[in-house]
């Protein structure tokens, strides 16, 4: 039920950092926004 | 923040494309997919060659099937005799980051053959450890050994269970049965959550398979094989759960007076649970030992995280620290080669098989093939490691 939950968080984070990250102009921001994103992208291609 | 913006025809609004962001998303996906196969090449188990001691080889999935297909699943080598006698499990690598146990077992699984009894051999027994380095300390995820013929590479690791295979850690780890709390990433220590359970976390899995196998296969003695650094004050040890006092002491003896290997003896204690050197005896008769020896590389006052740390275990650092009485092991110009450290996993667990036969006749383990200390110190680890086979 908890990972359920962390999983929720995920999706809400990746969503808030994709959407974020392509409204945005300031290259500064962006950079941020995708390196918020790397360690669940790792996460998304290393569970098996 | 502007993503819209007026088009040249009065009355319509069109939405910009975002260039730039779609540049940054691509090199971030990039980026991750860079690193991703990074990780993945520590997925890929490094080749043991298995001697002519090795009667079966398994898998801990055997001894409870939740493990299979599973990151936790790791290979279990058998080497039984021909006559009867005290049945062993050996683990290597409950903590992948302590190299000189995993080498030491994989130097028993190429060399060692059984004459009485039988041994149970696991080099990887947090295999999901292996998988993963400590992102801290710029850890290295291969480091190879030289022998006579060429190299062998192997995989270090990190202490505890990868973030991947198991998260989030809570904030507080429920040891099962006792009920301890420890912090909470000690939840993805192994050697915390002895005797595990089977709808656990991976680790606690883990931890089941081995308490299962130790069960059905009638396991009279465990030997966990550790490493630790020169400042910590439980190094070049033996901790020992209390029915096997007298077996370690013995074995401590043996070694200084047959090999000139001091080594000490500590007892488990009763009130920190989940270790195995405490759980095991839990289970009836079973005598449980734990050996630590000293790795640089995990010190905390030392030079640069490189292979020849790692390999030939110099570091001036500690030297001074050594100079100064700040370790807990003798600390010279020479430190801790890899060959010594496991000359003396290896030693330690030929005296612990000789004391518990003077004691327990009936369950001796007689085994051959095993490299002296002095043998080891000479000829170099490289030399008891197997050649690859021609394909």
């Amino acid at each position: 039920m908890i990972q359920i939950f962390y999983q929720l968080i995920c999706v809400v984070i990746v969503y808030l950092s994709v959407r974020n990250l392509l409204r945005s102009r300031n290259l500064l921001q962006q950079a941020t926004y995708g390196l918020v994103l790397i360690p669940f992208l790792l996460r998304a291609l290393l569970v098996r | 923040m502007q993503t819209e913006k007026a088009s040249h025809t009065p009355g319509t609004v069109t939405r910009s494309v975002p260039v730039q962001g779609l540049l940054v998303l691509t090199i971030t996906v990039v980026l991750a997919l860079f690193a991703a196969r990074d990780i993945r090449s520590s997925y890929e188990r490094e080749p043991i060659y298995p001697g002519v001691g090795v009667t079966q080889q398994k898998m801990l999935s055997d001894y409870f099937s939740g493990l299979e297909g599973s990151p936790g699943d790791t290979p279990v080598y058998v080497l039984e005799g021909s006559e009867p006698g005290g049945t062993y499990l050996i683990l290597g690598g409950v903590h992948a980051t302590e190299v000189a146990g995993t080498l030491a077992s994989v130097v028993l699984v190429e060399q060692a053959t059984v004459e009485a009894g039988r041994l149970f051999v696991i080099p990887h027994s947090n295999e999901s450890a292996f998988t993963v380095q400590p992102a801290e300390d710029a850890y290295l995820p291969r480091f190879e050994i030289e022998t006579p013929w060429g190299s062998r590479w192997f995989r270090l690791g990190d202490r505890i269970t990868s973030p991947v295979h198991q998260w989030p850690d809570p904030e507080a780890y429920a040891h099962y049965p006792s009920g301890q709390l420890i912090s909470g990433s000690e939840a993805r220590n192994l050697n915390r959550t002895f005797p595990g359970r089977p709808d656990g976390t991976l680790t606690d899995q883990i931890a089941y398979a081995i308490t299962q196998l130790a069960i059905t296969e009638d396991v009279d003695v465990v030997i966990d094989m550790h490493e630790a650094s020169a400042g910590y004050p439980v190094v070049n040890v033996i901790v020992t759960s209390p029915n096997a006092l007298n077996i370690a002491a013995q074995a401590s003896l043996y070694s200084s007076l047959f090999h000139g290997m001091q080594i000490g003896v500590d007892r488990s204690p009763d009130g920190l649970r989940g270790f195995s050197h405490r759980e095991f005896p839990e289970l009836g008769d079973t005598f449980a030992l734990l050996m630590e020896t000293p790795n640089p590389l995990m010190d905390w006052t030392r030079g640069p995280t490189t292979e020849a740390l790692l390999v030939e275990g110099k570091d001036p650092f500690l030297v001074e620290l050594g100079k100064r009485g700040r370790l807990y092991a003798p600390f010279g110009p020479d430190g801790y080669p890899i060959d010594v450290r496991v000359a003396r996993h290896l030693t330690g667990f030929v005296m612990i098989a000789d004391a518990h036969a003077g004691q327990h006749p009936d369950r001796a383990l007689q085994i051959t093939g095993i490299p002296t200390y002095k043998d080891m110190l000479d000829n170099g680890l490289g030399s008891y490691l197997n050649r690859p086979q021609a394909e």
